[in-house]
C-alpha cells in the first residue's frame, strides 16, 4: 500500500473527494461502531459536505450518508483516489 | 452469581411465548428504518401487543396471525445494523436468534441500500438456516432507478427473496405464503455462508476442535469459534447462561462482560 | 482488549481463543467485520445495476 497514494486523515478531505480507507486508529466501542457501519480497510468513502460550523462532516459510505465528527475522522487514515476541487 | 433453573429457560419462555405444536415462531429482523414495523403491522393487523424485553428498556412487539389453518407468532426484533452485539439492541436480536430457535427468520432489507443491509442478512445466515429475505422499499428503489436482479440475488443468497413495497401493501401475500412454506418445511433453504480471509479461517480451524467439546449447544461450533475469536464477551455471557455452565463461573467471569 | 477469563471448560476454550487471537499480526475482529462487508459488496455488485434515463 505504501507509496501507492498519499496517506491522509479522513478529516483532511474536502467535499467531493473520494478516498479508500487504509486503517482506523480508533479504539474501543467507537472503533467497533465505525467498523459496523461498514467503514473498514479497503472501503471507498466520499466526502459530501461539512456541517454548518465545519463539523461534523457527511460522508457517503456504501450508499448511505454517515456523519462523523472531525475529531474521529482525524483518526481514520485514507488513501486519496480523487480530489474534490479538481473534479468539480 | 447464582444460576437458578429459571435461567435455563429458553428466550421463548422468557418473553412469555408458550409454544404449541401447531404454532410457528417467526422472527422479524432488519436495519432501523427499513419498514419493518409496516410489515409487522401488515402481517398481524391488530393482533399484537407490546412490552419490554426482559430486564431491558427496549421495546418488544409480538403479534400473531393465522394462515392456512396454521398459527404464527411474530416477534419484531430491535432494528440493528449488525449482530456483533456492540449495543443492547444487537445483543437482544442475536440472543433471540441464537437461543429462541425461531421457525423462520424474515430479514427485511432496504432495497435502496442493499450492500449495508446484506451485511446483517449474512450475519443472520450464520446463525439460522431458515431465513427469508424480504426486499422492502422496492418503490423507493425504482424511483432511484435502481434495478435488482431478483433471481440472481436469490441464487447468491440461497434463500427465498420476496420483493415488497409494504406501505403500498405490495408483496405481502407472497411473503405470507413463503413464511408458511419455510415454516412447514415445504421449502428448504440453504443460506450462503461467509468464507473469511485466510487468517480468520486458519484461526477457526485451530479453535474448532476445542469448541466442539461444548456439548448440547444448539449453535454451530463454527459460529461459536468466530465469536470467541471476535473477543465477544457478551456472547460468552449469553452462551454460558444458556448452557448453565455455573461451575465454570468465577469472579474473573465478570470481566468478560466488558471485554472490549 | 481485556482478556476473557471465565474458568472451567468454557474458560479453557476462551484461553485457547485468546492465544489464537494473539498469535495473529492483525486484529481478527476487524478482519471478520471487513470480510462480512466484503461478501455483501460482492453480492451487491452482481445483482445491482442502475437504469439509465433516456
Amino acid at each position: 500500500m505504501k507509496g501507492a497514494g498519499k496517506i491522509d486523515p479522513l478529516a483532511d478531505l474536502s467535499p467531493g473527494s473520494v478516498c479508500q480507507i487504509v486503517s482506523l486508529e480508533l479504539s474501543g466501542l467507537l472503533r467497533r461502531r465505525i467498523l459496523d457501519m461498514g467503514i473498514v480497510p479497503g472501503t471507498i468513502i466520499r466526502c459530501i459536505r461539512r456541517g454548518p460550523s465545519g463539523d461534523p462532516t457527511a460522508y457517503l459510505v456504501r450508499e448511505t450518508l454517515i456523519a462523523l465528527r472531525n475529531e474521529d475522522a482525524t483518526q481514520i487514515l485514507v488513501k486519496r483516489l480523487s480530489n474534490g476541487e479538481e473534479n468539480v | 452469581m447464582i444460576f437458578s433453573a429459571e435461567k435455563k429457560k429458553s428466550r421463548k419462555d422468557q418473553i412469555g411465548l408458550s409454544e404449541t405444536k401447531s404454532q410457528f415462531t417467526i422472527a422479524l429482523a432488519g436495519n432501523p428504518n427499513v419498514g419493518k414495523s409496516t410489515i409487522f403491522n401488515a402481517l398481524t393487523g391488530l393482533h399484537q401487543h407490546t412490552g419490554n424485553w426482559p430486564g431491558k428498556t427496549v421495546d418488544n412487539a409480538q403479534g400473531d396471525f393465522q394462515y392456512r389453518q396454521k398459527s404464527f407468532i411474530i416477534i419484531d426484533l430491535p432494528g440493528t445494523y449488525s449482530l456483533l452485539a456492540h449495543t443492547v439492541e444487537e445483543q437482544i436480536a442475536r440472543d433471540f436468534l441464537c437461543f429462541a430457535n425461531p421457525d423462520v427468520t424474515v430479514v427485511v432489507l432496504d432495497a435502496t441500500c442493499l450492500e449495508r443491509n446484506l451485511n446483517l442478512a449474512l450475519q443472520v445466515f450464520e446463525i439460522t438456516p431458515k431465513v427469508i429475505v424480504c426486499l422492502n422499499l422496492m418503490d423507493e428503489a425504482q424511483k432511484k432507478d435502481l434495478v435488482i436482479d431478483l433471481p440472481s440475488l436469490e441464487r447468491e443468497l440461497g434463500v427465498p427473496v420476496i420483493a415488497t413495497s409494504a406501505r403500498q401493501g405490495e408483496g405481502l401475500k407472497e411473503l405470507r405464503e413463503k413464511i408458511y412454506q419455510v415454516a412447514t418445511g415445504a421449502l428448504q433453504t440453504r443460506p450462503r455462508q461467509i468464507v473469511y480471509s485466510s487468517d480468520v479461517e486458519e484461526a477457526v480451524r485451530d479453535l474448532l476442535p476445542h469448541v466442539e467439546t461444548i456439548a448440547n449447544s444448539p449453535l454451530s461450533p463454527r459460529w461459536i469459534a468466530l465469536r470467541l475469536l471476535d473477543g465477544d464477551g457478551s456472547f460468552l455471557d449469553s452462551l454460558s447462561n444458556y448452557l448453565s455452565i455455573d461451575r465454570a463461573l468465577s469472579p474473573g467471569w465478570e470481566e468478560s462482560k466488558c471485554a472490549h | 482488549m481485556r482478556p476473557l477469563t471465565p474458568s472451567g471448560s468454557l474458560g479453557d476454550i476462551c484461553g485457547k481463543a485468546e492465544s489464537v487471537r494473539n498469535s495473529k499480526l492483525n486484529s481478527l475482529s476487524d478482519q471478520i467485520v471487513a470480510d462480512i462487508y466484503g461478501n455483501a459488496e460482492l453480492i451487491t455488485k452482481q445483482v445491482l445495476s442502475k437504469r439509465k434515463r433516456i
